[in-house]
């Protein structure tokens, strides 16, 4: 019977060799991946107007600069990273339209969105919300750029999302993007959205605005 | 019950393989060692070291309700896609897309849920979780400020996250049956959804349960009072179920 445990044991070892021992040799990255985090992106609608006419343009821009310095509990540490030649430097844009308190619906439709900078699809799980939008490297940053025309009538919201596990060789990297508009006219988001109360902090860092 | 923390070099694997060559039974280990600096502090950190616990403890409890068919099926679906995916963006669970995946999904949204949810209750605000690596959790770096006791993790995540790899188990989705507070836009989670229990969650994952889609239509069968079961269908397609 001891020996029988002892047997399943050491079996038990070479399976757990075979898994771990092996994929070590396979991977590249050998001892893991280094992950960090940044803060540094920025965005912003241009012209920054509570409200824009159907047929009207919005310009949007977002750089984030291949050299950041990785955060720890909001504060950065350490020193400088360069993160040019990076895969996966994508996030969304999303654009919804109020339905009432806590109810929102895809607005994507609602403009003609053109890039001039980078690339954009579908977001394939909301397409009406959300398009995927791909960073472009130039000089020393990361760029998006593109401008959307209004084409119905109504209450906007738009965001940008933090890009999440952007990736170079053994390294990723998730990004902050803020959008730095001086006025952001989030009081459509708080009367609408939000019925009044204050708006949950993630959502400071929305953009809204209307069309008529 | 063995709990082995590990501030070493040495990969889980390893430990495992140690531990039964020389007899010592683990039913849970953490490993702590630290080989990225920009990540040191958060290892050591009471929220974070709480949550995990709280995490691994919920896959215990859905033992015990589940039992251990239902168990063995959901480890083996684990063990076969870390098997498939031994590194990379789809380490530990997969993609999503394979048949293994539903037990996956439904078992660490469980997990997920109850690991944030009760270190919140403690810890409220997650410090060493903000704009630090918790793997497999949205960070949310945007965010500055307090968020109060969800915890941005639950509530911010966001299924439609472009290159998440994790986003097919749905975390969030738990907090936002119990909720009463507005979803952030942000998440583009349609929640209007509230008022159910962790006790009512829990006893919906039965032995029989091991897709989302049934977690869901057992809730309703066994809660169909809630007035706020016509919004259900609305909440779990924001998570693609």
């Amino acid at each position: 019977m001891g020996t029988n445990i002892k047997n399943i044991q050491v079996l038990a070892t070479l399976f757990l060799f075979a898994i771990y021992g092996c994929n070590s040799c396979k991977s590249l990255c050998v001892s893991g991946k280094t992950e960090y985090f940044f803060n540094a992106g920025t965005a912003n609608f241009y012209p920054d107007k509570d409200s824009i006419k159907v047929g009207d343009t919005l310009w949007f821009t977002s750089i984030i600069p291949k050299r950041m310095r990785p955060i720890q509990n909001s504060q950065p540490v350490g020193d400088s990273i360069d993160f040019s030649g990076a895969s996966d430097m994508t996030t969304d844009l999303a654009l919804t339209s109020p339905l009432g308190i806590g109810s929102q619906t895809g607005a994507v439709d609602s403009f003609f969105i053109v890039p001039i900078k980078g690339n954009l699809q579908p977001n394939s799980l909301i397409p009406h919300s959300a398009k995927n939008v791909h960073f472009i490297e130039e000089n020393n940053d990361y760029f998006l750029s593109l401008f959307l025309v209004a084409q119905k009538k109504g209450i906007y919201f738009a965001d940008i999302a933090d890009i999440f596990q952007a990736k170079k060789n053994c390294e990723v990297a998730s990004i902050g993007i803020h959008i730095i508009d001086a006025d952001k006219h989030l009081h459509y988001l708080q009367d609408i959205y939000y019925g009044g109360r204050p708006i949950a902090p993630i959502d400071s860092n929305s953009y809204c605005f209307k069309v008529y | 019950m063995f709990v082995y923390g590990g501030n070493t070099n040495v990969p889980g694997g390893w430990v495992q393989a140690w531990a039964i060559l020389s007899g010592v039974h683990l039913d849970m280990f953490i490993d702590y060692h630290i080989d990225n600096p920009a990540t040191a502090s958060q290892a050591f950190s009471s929220d974070w070291i709480k949550g995990t616990f709280y995490h691994e403890l919920s896959h215990a409890s859905q033992y015990v309700q589940a039992g251990s068919s239902w168990y063995n099926n959901f480890v083996n679906a684990e063990l076969d896609e870390q098997y498939k995916y031994p590194s990379g963006q789809y380490n530990p669970y997969g993609t999503g897309g394979s048949s293994n995946s539903p037990i996956i999904a439904l078992g660490e949204a469980w997990a997920y849920h109850m690991g944030f949810y009760l270190a919140n209750q403690k810890y409220n605000v997650e410090n060493s979780l903000k704009g630090d690596a918790e793997a497999f959790v949205q960070p949310a770096l945007s965010d500055y400020s307090n968020i109060g006791n969800d915890g941005f993790s639950l509530e911010n995540f966001t299924p439609a996250l472009p290159n998440d790899g994790f986003k097919w188990i749905p975390k969030g989705l738990m907090l936002d049956l119990m909720d009463n507070t507005l979803e952030p836009t942000r998440t583009k989670v349609n929640d209007l959804v509230s008022g159910y229990t962790i006790q009512q969650i829990f006893a919906a994952l039965q032995s029989d349960v091991s897709t989302i889609a049934q977690f869901k239509a057992r809730l309703l069968q066994q809660n169909p009072n809630n007035p706020t079961n016509n919004q259900i269908n609305n909440l779990f397609a924001s998570y693609g179920y």
